[in-house]
């Protein structure tokens, strides 16, 4: 194998405007581009092979269903980011195999008989434009679709301004939402995160996580490290505790933040993935990889 | 300068013991007065290290009557000793975020109270001098980065070319899960069954394990002393340390020093000179695919191998020594000691914060665990109390005890416990 330098990779992503938070956004290391599917994936795929990419990302829904073979994307690569269920059934991966994509990324291990997997990967977080935590923000936000019940949640308002988050807004404002905030409370019962962009995103925005379950005991979040672990009914205390005290609070904010920084940094995990990438295909190339920054002070 | 070093465990093989000898040895050659202050006296003189053996070593009641220019904590837990030295200034070298080597949520917030006062902290990685300047903005903050010891770790020409099969080397105590030693021998375990490997286990305490992997005995080397590492390492293509928590670990760098790559975790402070592809590769603990694939890879004939150990050999040798690293470090003490600067006022909040910790929480864990650990009987005390208990439930006595008067159970009662106390 020969060792090549690439200067400019080029790498396409196809999927919707939701999913562009959990994506990088390239700069040293790649020229990155997405192509919404907001007319469709016939339409988006044709404006991805017009840039020639390297590698495509395609973010795989319901509606993905190719009629000829995928060409001019470079390595195509399909991302299962959930259950590949619709109202069809499974989701026929082998077939969408044939029509070219040449690899796999699975949000969670796949069933056993999945084509070939070459990475599982949670959404990561697109940490551009993103800043130290700011500890003067004490605002409780609170996921409507992951609420605690009403009563208690009626409690905590009485005590201290709750912010709902509303899951008919669009991705942007309930990002904004956690911009405004210090904390963040959750009630779930899947795994915190698996299917929900929403805490990692949080966490990178320095708010304080509380949550009634853990992470995917792989992601390596630590409970009371990186966000705190409470059972339901140990809720409103919690919310209490860091009205009275949030100093004692502030290491888990500002870990969490750097956590994602060096796990779950969209540039990171999508840099990795594609030197791998190229790596196992033999493209003939080892690229050069740039030093990584997950300082948080440094990205702007 | 009269330089104090609170140190916790300086008897056994520690990374973070390692560099707080070399500091201190290395302040000491530079001509200041420098003395390791353990928690608990070691019985037998440490000597795991060259360096120990020139170095003052004094109990801390010793060093209560001693006035000092710099006290340091080092180990969180010595934090809640510094308030009983005498010092102009007061401060926390500080290595890691050390709240999570424990799962105990009481270590954890007792480890933030060591984040709650503007001390002068030097630390050797970036993500924790970003950590301690945005919690603490009045502390004075220094990152002094670790070096790499050319005495032990010298930097050799070339990397060995590969002969045979893909030489493992995983590092790491057994008994400490977030180093990932368990996990490296299971990652191990499932490549072996796609290629050829030979694995060494470099480790400061193997825990009395003895793991094989392919059906082949690991060979163990425990508690190698400093100076006979480089030669075992030397003998490896790549290191395997699969660490979760990290505050900047040198052994992938003492291995790429020795001409070999290493596979490891994107752990707090590996983005100090690790790069992914270029010199190593890091493969996150939710892509459990990775390490095995990586393996595969690496045992192949390609340039991958040859092309990571090169750039690793780069990385050490433009990695500062310790002299300069100790230069660094005490050219930040004598900056501010030249100012006049000191913190000596904080001595008191120390106080307060320590006797917090001693009485008030110790005592409210005592009681916790009072409550949460049932007596603990033996066999033959769980006997006698069950025929006790079965002697109480007969009928015979039950007739007894309803045909007694309330006055007379209740003396005998009193008489019993009386005989039995």
């Amino acid at each position: 194998m020969k060792t090549r330098i690439v200067p400019g990779l080029r790498i396409a992503f196809v999927g919707h405007d939701e999913q562009r938070c959990s994506l990088p956004e390239g700069g040293a290391w790649a020229h990155v581009s997405f192509h919404s599917l907001r007319e469709g994936w016939k339409s988006a795929l044709a404006q991805a092979s017009l840039r020639n990419p390297d590698v495509t990302f395609l973010l795989l829904d319901d509606t993905f269903a190719p009629t000829g073979p995928l060409t001019s994307l470079g390595v195509c690569i399909g991302v299962v980011g959930r259950p590949p269920w619709g109202p069809n059934g499974r989701w026929p991966l082998n077939v969408w195999a044939r029509h070219g994509i040449d690899g796999w990324v699975w949000y969670e291990a796949p069933p056993s008989d999945a084509p070939r997997v070459d990475a599982i990967l949670p959404a990561p977080v697109n940490r551009h434009g993103l800043r130290l935590p700011d500890f003067s923000k004490q605002l409780v936000v609170v996921p409507q679709w992951a609420a605690p019940d009403a009563a208690a949640l009626e409690l905590m308002n009485a005590q201290r301004r709750l912010s709902m988050i509303e899951p008919s807004l669009p991705i942007e404002r309930q990002l904004e939402c956690l911009e405004g905030a210090g904390t963040y409370l959750t009630v779930v019962r899947d795994a915190l995160g698996r299917l929900d962009p929403l805490p990692l995103q949080a966490m990178a925005r320095g708010l304080l996580v509380v949550s009634t379950s853990p992470f995917p005991s792989s992601w390596g979040v630590e409970p009371e490290d990186d966000y705190l672990l409470r059972a339901e009914s140990a809720l409103l205390e919690t919310v209490n505790e860091v009205r009275r005290v949030p100093e004692t609070f502030h290491p888990v904010r500002l870990r969490a933040a750097q956590k994602v920084a060096e796990f779950f940094d969209a540039d990171f995990v999508y840099q990795r993935l594609v030197f791998d990438l190229l790596l196992s295909r033999d493209a003939g190339r080892v690229i050069e990889t740039p030093r990584r920054e997950v300082r948080l002070r440094s990205v702007r | 300068m009269r330089i104090g070093f609170l140190v916790g465990d300086i008897v056994n093989i520690s990374g973070g013991s390692n560099v707080i000898i070399e500091h201190a040895a290395g302040l000491r050659d530079r001509g200041h007065d420098v003395v390791l202050i353990p928690s608990a006296t070691p019985t037998t003189p440490p000597s795991w290290h060259p360096l120990l053996e020139g170095l003052a070593i004094r109990p801390l009641e010793a060093c209560r009557v001693e006035r000092f220019d710099f006290v340091f904590a080092t180990w969180w837990v010595t934090w809640f000793d510094l308030h009983l030295l005498d010092s102009a200034v007061y401060g926390y070298f500080n290595q890691s975020y050390e709240s999570r080597f424990h799962t105990e949520r009481h270590h954890k917030l007792q480890n933030r109270a060591t984040y709650s006062l503007p001390l002068f902290f030097i630390t050797e990685a970036r993500w924790l001098e970003e950590f301690i300047t945005h919690l603490l903005p009045q502390a004075r903050v220094r990152h002094v980065p670790n070096g790499l010891s050319r005495s032990y770790f010298p930097v050799r020409n070339a990397p060995t070319p590969r002969s045979g099969p893909l030489k493992v080397v995983v590092e790491g105590p057994w008994g400490v899960p977030f180093k990932g030693v368990r996990e490296s021998f299971g990652v191990l375990e499932a490549a072996s069954r796609e290629i050829a490997l030979e694995v060494s286990w470099l480790t400061s305490n193997a825990g009395g394990q003895r793991p094989s992997v392919g059906g082949r005995p690991v060979s163990v080397y425990e508690r190698i002393p400093i100076d006979q590492v480089a030669s075992l390492l030397r003998q490896h293509d790549v290191m395997l340390k699969l660490s979760t928590v990290e505050g900047m670990y040198g052994p992938p760098l003492e291995m790429f020093s020795q001409g070999g790559t290493a596979i490891t975790t994107p752990v707090s402070g590996c983005d100090e000179y690790i790069v992914h592809g270029h010199n190593a590769l890091l493969a996150p603990s939710y892509d459990e695919l990775a390490p095995v694939r990586y393996l595969t890879q690496l045992a192949q004939p390609t340039e991958l191998l040859t092309s990571l150990k090169r750039n690793a050999l780069a990385t050490a040798r433009a990695w500062p020594d310790w002299q300069q690293s100790t230069r660094h470090f005490a050219e930040a003490l004598e900056e501010a000691h030249h100012e006049g600067y000191t913190n000596a006022h904080l001595r008191s909040a120390l106080a307060g914060v320590s006797a917090m910790r001693t009485h008030w929480a110790d005592e409210a864990w005592r009681e916790a665990s009072r409550q949460v650990q049932p007596p603990a009987l033996g066999h033959w005390e769980s006997l006698v109390l069950k025929q006790v208990r079965a002697l109480k439930s007969s009928a015979s006595v039950k007739t007894l005890k309803r045909a007694s008067p309330r006055l007379l159970k209740d003396l005998v009662k009193l008489a019993a416990a009386r005989v039995l106390e």
